[in-house]
């Protein structure tokens, strides 16, 4: 497990599903979240997501993104009521105009965007990557792409490693990478970026060869590095979930959950 | 385009693919948290140089890399939601593009190999960047909005200005420095080196139909919110008026 995952691991009853009943029912809520723009609508969607924070026990990965979310939402909420012009005029301030619709909407998107990020994050901390792979490549992704899928993960955190380990030795020999304001410190990183480029194209011949050795490409269907078997239970939160999802769109269709008349 | 589906059959490119996402994902995800332009959508990206250098490099495999390290990044940056897709699609056309139109853009082409040794090099690679800046940005900007995520107009104008200027600032030194180093290591992509592989004399008008789409798409889109007092942004009219820029922009990418 790469140290840059954000895997929780321990066992709930959200991590012990089969990660394709997880993606299913992630896109589920992917689709509730878009079917409404009336705020009162997504604050009991975000209320749900709320539970199952706490049955994913993913809270500490919320907290690491909490700034995150907070930024989302205002940036959101402030950005749609000063674009959109809908209903009554509310507020004037100079050229800024906001009227009722457009910030009942904006608020609706901001948190329409945390609920996302939230099922995301949920997502995440309850699968592995080598189960989110898994689930990709059972809903048809192809073999070879969610090979270098789960290669490049594992790649990030290698990189990170040569990365410090480059700037060490640059910093040894007096290339202060640190200095001045942030701006500054950027420009100091660039020239570290051709050696770690170097260091990263130099590998693939070895680990191509290391791969056709191994005999990669000869056959269409390799063994899986991970086999789950859908139980009952995983098919029930599958098929609920479609039903929620299907159930929200319809609500939607019928006029519910609807500040303006876009999605 | 069929080379972007062949590819996999190749292990090197499959590797190269997974080094190119790597390589993108790492760059970007220190900078998710330093300086966000828009939180969660877009930030300071010195990465954004990558999925160019690479794609003038190692042509298809650094397409998919670009568009498997967005998705990387997003799932480390925890910003994993719907806008992902667009995004998957928007990086994997700014690393698809440059090694596509290198070389075709007629007059503004000089006909070698993307070393940046001249002056009309360093124009044919602007002028590359720019066009693959611009698709990125039109395609993400539209599924963004169309989804009420965030307004077209900020969205398409911060990735449209910041890819390019890293491209533009970082680009050429590093390509420079790499691609020889590339070369010698047989990892550049046969469309990179042999100009007599490429097909079609007259390529030149399918890089400037897909200027096209980028540029009405981008203005369109803009005109949506710019002249907001007349132009009503209400229901899907934005995602409709744009959609003929995104296929003619897809299509002249499928026709490369």
């Amino acid at each position: 497990m790469s140290e840059f995952s954000l895997y929780v691991n321990k066992e709930t009853v959200i991590s012990g599903l089969d990660p394709r009943a997880k993606l299913v029912a992630s896109m589920a809520l992917f689709v509730v979240a878009m079917s409404f723009n009336h705020p009162l609508y997504l604050l009991v969607l975000l209320l749900f997501e709320a539970y199952l924070v706490v049955a994913s026990r993913s809270l500490p990965n919320i907290r690491r993104i909490r700034v995150l979310l907070l930024l989302l939402f205002v940036f959101s909420a402030v950005l749609w009521s000063l674009f959109l012009k809908e209903g009554p005029l509310l507020l004037r301030l100079g050229p800024l105009r906001v009227h009722r619709d457009s910030l009942l909407y904006a608020v609706g998107m901001g948190m329409r965007l945390v609920s996302m990020v939230v099922t995301g994050m949920v997502f995440l901390s309850a699968t592995m990557i080598e189960e989110f792979v898994f689930a990709l490549r059972k809903f048809g992704l192809p073999t070879p792409m969610a090979f270098a899928f789960s290669l490049a993960f594992r790649m990030v955190s290698q990189l990170m490693k040569v990365a410090a380990t480059v700037k060490q030795a640059q910093q040894v020999r007096g290339l202060d990478v640190d200095a001045g304001g942030i701006f500054r410190r950027i420009r100091n990183h660039i020239p570290l970026l051709i050696p770690i480029f170097v260091f990263s194209m130099k590998s693939v011949d070895s680990l191509t060869r290391a791969l056709e050795a191994r005999g990669f490409g000869c056959t269409k269907k390799p063994t899986p590095y991970i086999i789950v078997l859908p139980r009952a239970g995983d098919y029930a939160v599958a098929i609920a979930s479609v039903c929620l999802a299907a159930a929200a769109v319809l609500l939607r269709l019928c006029g519910f959950g609807e500040v303006l008349s876009r999605l | 385009m069929k080379d972007v589906i062949f590819m996999w059959r190749d292990t090197r490119m499959v590797v190269l693919a997974a080094l190119t996402a790597a390589t993108y994902a790492a760059v970007l995800i220190p900078f998710k948290v330093v300086l966000p332009f828009i939180p969660g959508f877009t930030e300071f990206r010195p990465g954004s140089v990558i999925p160019v250098i690479f794609s003038l490099m190692f042509g298809p495999a650094a397409a998919w890399g670009s568009a498997l390290g967005n998705l990387i990044g997003d799932v480390y940056g925890g910003t994993l939601t719907p806008a992902s897709s667009f995004g998957f699609v928007g990086n994997f056309l700014y690393g698809y593009i440059p090694y596509k139109v290198w070389g075709r853009m007629g007059f503004l082409s000089c006909g070698t190999e993307p070393t940046i040794r001249s002056g009309r090099q360093i124009v044919e690679y602007l002028v590359t960047a720019a066009l693959a800046a611009g698709a990125c940005a039109t395609v993400i900007a539209w599924g963004v909005d169309m989804m009420g995520f965030v307004p077209f107009n900020i969205l398409s104008n911060f990735i449209l200005v910041t890819n390019f200027a890293v491209s533009a600032i970082l680009g050429p030194p590093l390509l420079a420095a790499l691609y020889p180093r590339a070369k010698k290591w047989r990892l550049v992509h046969r469309l990179a080196t042999s100009q007599a592989e490429r097909r079609g004399r007259h390529a030149w008008v399918i890089v400037l139909l897909l200027f096209v789409g980028i540029a009405s798409g981008h203005f369109i889109g803009n005109a949506f919110y710019f002249g907001a007092e007349k132009v009503d942004p209400g229901g899907m009219g934005l995602a409709v008026a744009v959609a003929p820029s995104i296929v003619l922009i897809l299509l002249c990418a499928a026709l490369l």
